[in-house]
Formats: C-alpha cells, sequence, structure tokens
C-alpha cells in the first residue's frame, strides 16, 4: 500500500505551499514598506511646496508650481499621487497652478491617451482624473466611454462629464439609462446632470416622455432639483397620465420641489385612495412642499389615513402650510372625533415646538 | 467481557475501515471548499482594491442622490457605551442619516445617559404598524434641538430581534441599517454599504458589511484608530476565524451571488422589503440568517431580479467572546440557530426553484457547516478508542490527522496572504507572526473545542424542538431575553471556520 508514501507527499506538498505563501506575505509587506519609506524620503524635501500650494499667497503658490514643474522623474513619480489628491482641497488661483503642473508634466496627456487604453482600470482612472481637472477638451472621448463595455470604465466617465458641466453630455447620459439594463446607474446620470445644471434641462424635459423608466424618473428627479419651472407642464403630465407608479411617484415630487401653485390640480388627485400607495406619498409630501392653502382640508382628511405612510406625511406637510396648517393641527388635535388623526397631529406639533415653530409647551 | 470487548472491537473495526475513506474525502472536500472560496474572495477584492481610487466614494458623500438610511440600534443594559456609540453612529460620513436607538426594557441607566447627553425631549409619535411587534412601545424622544437626527424609542422587553422590528417600524428612511449597540463602525462605513444600492438601483435589496474583532485595537470616541492583534489567544484565534470565514468566506458567496448570510452586526436592507417579508422573526434563534434567507425565498418566490452584496471594507468592529464560557454559548447559539434556520427552510434544500440559493449555498450549510462538527465529535471519540483497542493503525490516525491539519493551516494562511495583498489592516510585524501561530495552534484544541460546544448547540435545538412542537416557543423566548448580556451582544452570524 502506498498510503504512507502518498500521505508524506502530500504533507510535504503542502507545508511547501505554507512556506511558500508565508514567505510571499513577509515579501510583500517588506516590499510595500519599502515603497512607502522611499516614497516618504523623496517626498519629505517637496512638501514645503505641496503646502504652498495648498495655503499659500498666490505668488508662493506660482513659486512652488514652478519648482514642482521641475522636479526630477523619480521625485515626480513619488509627490505626483499627492499634488493630484490636491485638486480635491484647493480652489481658485491655487487648483490652476495644479492643473498647469499636472499638464505641464504630462499628466493629462496621459490619461487622455489612456482613455483609449486595453485596461480597464487605467481607462476608468484616467476618466476619473479629467473629470476632476475640468479637462473640457476631454468631454467627446469621455461620451464615448459611456458606452464602454466596462461599468466601472462607464461610471467614472458618466461622473467624470458631470464634473465637467458640459451641456452636450446631458443627451448621452439620459440615453445610457435607455438601454436595458442601463448602462449607468439612475442615481450617478442624475448627479451628472445636476452638476450640469440647468443646461441638462432640455434633455431632461425631452427624455420625461421615455419608454424608459430609469431615464423617465432620473428626468423627472432632475427638474425637480434644478427647479426647472419650465419643466411644470411635462412634469404634470407624467403625474396625470403615466401609466408608471415610479414614474408618477417622482413627478409628485418633482413638481413638490418647483413649488408651483399651478401643480396643485395635479397634485390633489394623486392623494386619492385608488392611487398606487408610493404615489401617494410623494403626493402629500409634495402638497407640504407646495405650501398651497388650497391643499389644507385634503391634508387634515389625510392624517387619519389608512396608510401609515400617507398619515404620517400628512403632519409635517400641514406644518409647511404656516399659520393656516398650524391652526387646522391645533383644531385636529383638540377635536377627539378622529384618534388617529389627533395622534399625527399632535406628533406635528411637537415636532413644531421643538423647531421653534411654536412657542414650546404649546400643546 | 472479553467476548464483549472482542465484538466491539471487530465492529469498530468494519467501521473504521467503510468510513475512513469517505471521512478523509470530506476534511478535503471541506477545506478544499474554503481555499475555492477564499481564491474567488481574493479575484473580487483585487478588483476593489483597484477599483478604491476611481470608485466615487467622495461623489457618493456629495451627492443628493444618495439614499438616506435609517440605523437602528437596539440596546439593552448598555449603559457602559451607548452614548459614545450613538455619538459615533451621528458623526458617521453619510449624507443624511438618522439613528434610531430601541432601548429594549433596558434595567440600567441606558435610557438615563441618553437622556443627560442628547437632552432628549418626550414626543407624541404613532408608530407604524408596518412589520409585527410584540413589545409595547412605551414613548419616544428626539433631543430638544429639533436637528439631531436621532430618535429613541423605549419599549418593554421583548427581545433583540422584536426590538429590531420596532425600529423598523420606526424607521423614516428607505434604507435601514442593522448595527449592535456595541458595534464600532469605519467612518466611510456606512457609505460603502450603501453604495451598491446606488450602483444598481434597480436589484440590490440587501447588503452586509465586513465584522471584524475589535479585541485589542486602540479606540478613541468610539473609532479604531489602531488595528492590533489582542492579547488572549483565544481572540486571537478568532480575529483569524473571522477574517477566514466572516471576512473573506462572505465575500467569495456574494462574488457567486449566494450570500445567506447577513451579519445582525452591521447589515443594510431596504425597508420596504423588509415590511414585505415582515421583519425579523423574534422566535428564531438565527434571526439574521433567517432574515436573510427569508428575503432570498420571498424575491425567488416572485421571480424577482435581485442581489444580495457583501462589502469587504470598511468595516465594523465588534468584541468577541475572551473567555471560554461565553465563547462556548456564543458557538451553542450560532450552531443551534443554523439548525432552526435550515429546518424551517428545508423546503428550499436543493430545490432548483431557488436557484444558487437553493443547490449551492443551503445543501453547502448543510453538508459543511451543520455537518462538519458531529464528524469532528465522533472522530475525536472514535480515533483514541480504536487506538486504545488496537484496530487502528497508529500511523495510519498520525498522517490522516497531519494532512487535516496541513491542509488546515494552508487555508488560514491563504486567508491571511488575501489580507496582506489586499486591505493589511495589521501593519505591526509582531501581529502577522501571531497571525501565523493562530493558524497553527487553531488546529489544536480551538477547533476541537468548538466542535464540541456546536454539537452541543445542535443537540439543544433538537431537544427543544420536541418538547416546544407549538407551546412553549414563548417561555423559551423569554428565557433568551434573559441571557446575560455579554451573550446576547455577540453578532449572531451562523457560520464555521
Amino acid at each position: 500500500m502506498t498510503t504512507p508514501t502518498a500521505v508524506a507527499a502530500a504533507v510535504t506538498a503542502l507545508s511547501a505551499l505554507v512556506v511558500l505563501l508565508s514567505l510571499g506575505i513577509a515579501a510583500r509587506r517588506s516590499w510595500r514598506r519599502r515603497v512607502d519609506l522611499r516614497r516618504r524620503a523623496l517626498s519629505e524635501p517637496v512638501r514645503p511646496h505641496l503646502l504652498e500650494l495648498l495655503a499659500g499667497e498666490p505668488d508662493e503658490q506660482a513659486a512652488a508650481a514652478t519648482r514642482l514643474s521641475a522636479l526630477d522623474r523619480r521625485t515626480w513619480g513619488a509627490v505626483e499621487p499627492s499634488v493630484v489628491a490636491l485638486l480635491g482641497k484647493v480652489r481658485g488661483e491655487g487648483r490652476r497652478e495644479v492643473v498647469r503642473v499636472l499638464a505641464h508634466r504630462g499628466v493629462l496627456a496621459r490619461a487622455r491617451r489612456d482613455l483609449r487604453a486595453p485596461s480597464a482600470s487605467r481607462r476608468a482612472r484616467a476618466a476619473e482624473l479629467l473629470g476632476v481637472v475640468e479637462e473640457q477638451a476631454a468631454v467627446r472621448p469621455l461620451v464615448r466611454l459611456l458606452r464602454d463595455r466596462d461599468a466601472e470604465v462607464r461610471l467614472a466617465a458618466a461622473r467624470a462629464l458631470g464634473r465637467l458641466g458640459a451641456p452636450q453630455a446631458a443627451g448621452p447620459l439620459l440615453a445610457a439609462l435607455e438601454a436595458v439594463p442601463a448602462r449607468v446607474p439612475g442615481p450617478v446620470v442624475a448627479q451628472a446632470l445636476l452638476r450640469i445644471g440647468s443646461a441638462a434641462a432640455g434633455a431632461a424635459s425631452r427624455a420625461l416622455a421615455s419608454p424608459s423608466t430609469p431615464a423617465a424618473t432620473t428626468a423627472a428627479e432632475v427638474l425637480g432639483r434644478l427647479g426647472e419651472a419650465s419643466a411644470l407642464e411635462g412634469l404634470r403630465e407624467r403625474l396625470e397620465h403615466d401609466e408608471r407608479p415610479a414614474v408618477r411617484a417622482r413627478a409628485a415630487t418633482a413638481l413638490g420641489r418647483l413649488g408651483l401653485p399651478a401643480a396643485l390640480p395635479a397634485l390633489l388627485p394623486a392623494v386619492g385612495p385608488h392611487e398606487d400607495p408610493a404615489v401617494r406619498v410623494a403626493a402629500t409630501r409634495a402638497l407640504g412642499e407646495l405650501g398651497a392653502t388650497g391643499a389644507a382640508p385634503v391634508l387634515c382628511a389625510l392624517l387619519d389615513d389608512d396608510d401609515d405612510r400617507v398619515a404620517a406625511e400628512a403632519g409635517p406637510a400641514l406644518l409647511r402650510l404656516g399659520a393656516h396648517g398650524l391652526d387646522l393641527l391645533r383644531r385636529a388635535d383638540e377635536d377627539g372625533a378622529l384618534p388617529g388623526a389627533s395622534a399625527r397631529a399632535r406628533e406635528a406639533l411637537a415636532l413644531a415646538a421643538l423647531r421653534g415653530l411654536v412657542p414650546a409647551g404649546a400643546p | 467481557m472479553s467476548e464483549l470487548l472482542e465484538a466491539a472491537r471487530g465492529a469498530l473495526t468494519a467501521g473504521l475501515d467503510v468510513a475512513s475513506l469517505p471521512v478523509l474525502a470530506y476534511f478535503l472536500a471541506i477545506n478544499t471548499s474554503y481555499l475555492l472560496l477564499i481564491a474567488v474572495a481574493a479575484v473580487e477584492l483585487a478588483g476593489h482594491v483597484r477599483r478604491a481610487p476611481y470608485a466615487g466614494q467622495e461623489d457618493s458623500y456629495a451627492s443628493p442622490m444618495t439614499l438616506p438610511v435609517s440605523v437602528l440600534v437596539p440596546a439593552f443594559n448598555e449603559e457602559a457605551g451607548i452614548v459614545s456609540s450613538v455619538g459615533a453612529l451621528l458623526a458617521l460620513r453619510y449624507p443624511v442619516h438618522e439613528v434610531v436607538v430601541i432601548d429594549d426594557g433596558s434595567s440600567d441607566a441606558t435610557f438615563e445617559r441618553l437622556r443627560a447627553a442628547h437632552d432628549l425631549v418626550v414626543v407624541p409619535r404613532t408608530p407604524a404598524r408596518e412589520v409585527p411587534a410584540r413589545g409595547r412601545v412605551l414613548s419616544v424622544h428626539v433631543p430638544r434641538d429639533g436637528r439631531t437626527p436621532l430618535v429613541v424609542v423605549r419599549k418593554e422587553n421583548s427581545g433583540r430581534s422584536d426590538a429590531l422590528n420596532v425600529g423598523i417600524n420606526a424607521a423614516r428612511h428607505d434604507l435601514v441599517c442593522f448595527v449592535d449597540a456595541d458595534s464600532i463602525l469605519d467612518p466611510d462605513a456606512l457609505l460603502s454599504v450603501a453604495g451598491p444600492f446606488a450602483d444598481d438601483p434597480d436589484r440590490v435589496v440587501a447588503t452586509g458589511g465586513a465584522v471584524r474583532a475589535v479585541n485589542g485595537c486602540r479606540v478613541v470616541a468610539g473609532r479604531v484608530v489602531e488595528t492590533r492583534m489582542p492579547t488572549g489567544w483565544l481572540a486571537r484565534v478568532q480575529v483569524v476565524e473571522y477574517l477566514r470565514a466572516f471576512m473573506l468566506g462572505r465575500t467569495g458567496w456574494s462574488r457567486i451571488g449566494a450570500l445567506v448570510l447577513i451579519s445582525g452586526a452591521f447589515g443594510l436592507y431596504r425597508r420596504d422589503v423588509l415590511v414585505e417579508v415582515g421583519g425579523l422573526d423574534p422566535d428564531c434563534i438565527g434571526e439574521d440568517l433567517e432574515l436573510c434567507v427569508r428575503v432570498h425565498r420571498t424575491m425567488r418566490d416572485q421571480g424577482r431580479d435581485y442581489r444580495v452584496v457583501f462589502v469587504a471594507e470598511p468595516v465594523s468592529w465588534t468584541e468577541v467572546p475572551s473567555t471560554r464560557a461565553v465563547l462556548a454559548s456564543q458557538r451553542r447559539r450560532w450552531h443551534r440557530g443554523l439548525w432552526e434556520v435550515l429546518w424551517r427552510h428545508r423546503d428550499m434544500i436543493g430545490n432548483p426553484r431557488y436557484g444558487r440559493i437553493g443547490l449551492v449555498a443551503l445543501p453547502y450549510y448543510v453538508v459543511f457547516e451543520l455537518a462538519a462538527p458531529l464528524l469532528e465529535v465522533v472522530g475525536l471519540v472514535l480515533v483514541p478508542l480504536g487506538l486504545a483497542l488496537g484496530v487502528v493503525d497508529a500511523g495510519y490516525a498520525l498522517a490522516f490527522l497531519l494532512v487535516s491539519c496541513v491542509y488546515a493551516v494552508f487555508v488560514s494562511v491563504a486567508a491571511l496572504a488575501v489580507e496582506e495583498f489586499s486591505f493589511h489592516r495589521y501593519g505591526r510585524w509582531r501581529d502577522l507572526g501571531v497571525a501565523m501561530v493562530v493558524s497553527v495552534v487553531e488546529n489544536l484544541g480551538y477547533r476541537q473545542l468548538t466542535a464540541v460546544w456546536r454539537v452541543q448547540g445542535l443537540w439543544a435545538a433538537l431537544r427543544r424542538r420536541e418538547q416546544v412542537w407549538g407551546v412553549m416557543t414563548r417561555a423559551g423566548f423569554a428565557e433568551e431575553a434573559l441571557v446575560p448580556a455579554t451573550a446576547v451582544r455577540v453578532p449572531l452570524a451562523v457560520e464555521a471556520p
């Protein structure tokens, strides 16, 4: 029987692997430490320049930038990550100096080339950097990267386009949501469009009626947060006629954010008992944000709604209507006919007292 | 007498002859499965580390689109640490989050400490009834400033799970995060664990964060500022165990789309999904595992395209038991919970309707988690017996032991290697040395002890089931609530090394 030999071989092989792995761990650790030490040693003399860039007077910043531009390659290699990290911390002239250094050192040119690199992580890193330095020349290649085969690259490109604030990217960003599955997540597109600002409103308005739910909800979200008054009609249309509850709910929220009284006739039916629960919650909240006293009786009735979520929104919504809402809440509190409504009213009044909206201690 | 001995010897010989090969195969298979999970985790973590510079964490911190989170903290007699815990949770880097403390009928000064620290005042609040909850809510409190996003719900004692259900009802945001009152979260932990919900908003229903052992680390103001190995060997072994099983194991499961356990010490769920599945089951001991399995079940039953994701970094830190008694009771509970959950969902096991969960994850738990300690204990009894009776060849037994030990050491060292190449949290050489030694010594005593405790837990579960059948449930549950705080506090995660 060869069992003992087999066992011995297995034990030896496994032990060898254990030793190998242990050596690997130790080697990795020493290597990392050496790299850290070297980087620290090389960058230590340059640190004052980084600080000047971060917090110095304009002339100091310019001088520091010049010195960084003239560093030898090894030292530059050690401080490059720290210089790039400065971008998130400095503004104004200092920031322009940092970008100038990066351009001078060829970092930006390399990033533009890297947008076509075979490695996905290089493409993504390049997109990220070009976004942070707001390199306007990169808009077109970044738009192209919205169709990249790697999800992380598409994400990085979408975020970079937002930072660049390029209006021409709004359409392609929304188009990325229309693919199934979406090429970029909705919240990331929304944030990018918000960074682009009003210039994205046109594309968002057009996407409102998109057959793609992520595109339509994202468009509604963005229009509401941008406060685009011109979107009122489109959002009303969605709230009243869209077949998708998710789109109706976002449209209701957006109408609340716009705060235009003209939205009232569309929002009132949306809290009706036959609506989808999510839409009702969104519409109740939106009625409060609108601040139109015309909504008060409806909101009062919702204090006793069967849906806890709707009832919980009705009180704070009434508070937002100001004196009239407060008055109605007090009356609902005193009128004990509907215990549920009284409790909700008391809850809202207590909140108002804490926030100093009404004198503390007042019921 | 000698006849009896002879018969026993014969039976043992026959038994060992039949069993020795399958047992060897089993031990090889179990360690190979760990190794595979670690390998899968290594691939996943390599990507994670590579992506970190462009993962957009700063963007999600700045984004108004990041979903608000309600952090639920069940607290039962936590007066010592509650104020610093809540302070640290309120200070987490996250755009919008609230902290909901559920004071589960504490008999100490838990609530008084919070009231003093945050100037709490009673507010009338109608609790939602979306998730069934047993414990009556006594009062709801918020800070007087009306701005600090803290809510303290006082309720009658009804156990951790029910407290969490009360918390789900009280939560106002769309994402609900479970943490233990003594958990310490890294500053960016919430941002990372919520990340998958933003990246895949339509599909992700739950995410779990990694849990590491805080013992030995330097903690200042509710933050881990320096990671170190603990001094006691019991805790040291658990550091390696958490790393290997909880962090890398779950990363592997998550990568293959079959993560069935999110630790109650740090998990994030969509609130609407929690409402849909009815919250946690207060009668189940392995409530965290049970919840996660039930979420899978509900999603698959409805044919929904969904994901449950594990996030390995940054992490939540929890204190692991440093005494044998507490560790024993923890492991008994875990194993008893594992049995209960698997028994309750036995129709899912091997059921193709439940995809990878039914065909891979749950059968794996039965074969390699539930049964492993049983086999280990049987071996612990039979092999010495066989040696004593002279039917087991000492050389063969030694060889068997050696192979299984060396393989286990290899698995642990592989886990340490993945840690070294990814997060390398333990910076000191000393700690690395200790971890290496642990990889060897855990096989000599610790593994066997935990196996015994786990079998005890299994036994307790089986016995209890016979008694209970319908009537005694509440009594057993009340007893659970009375377990000393140290035992209750441990994260209920059921997974073996």
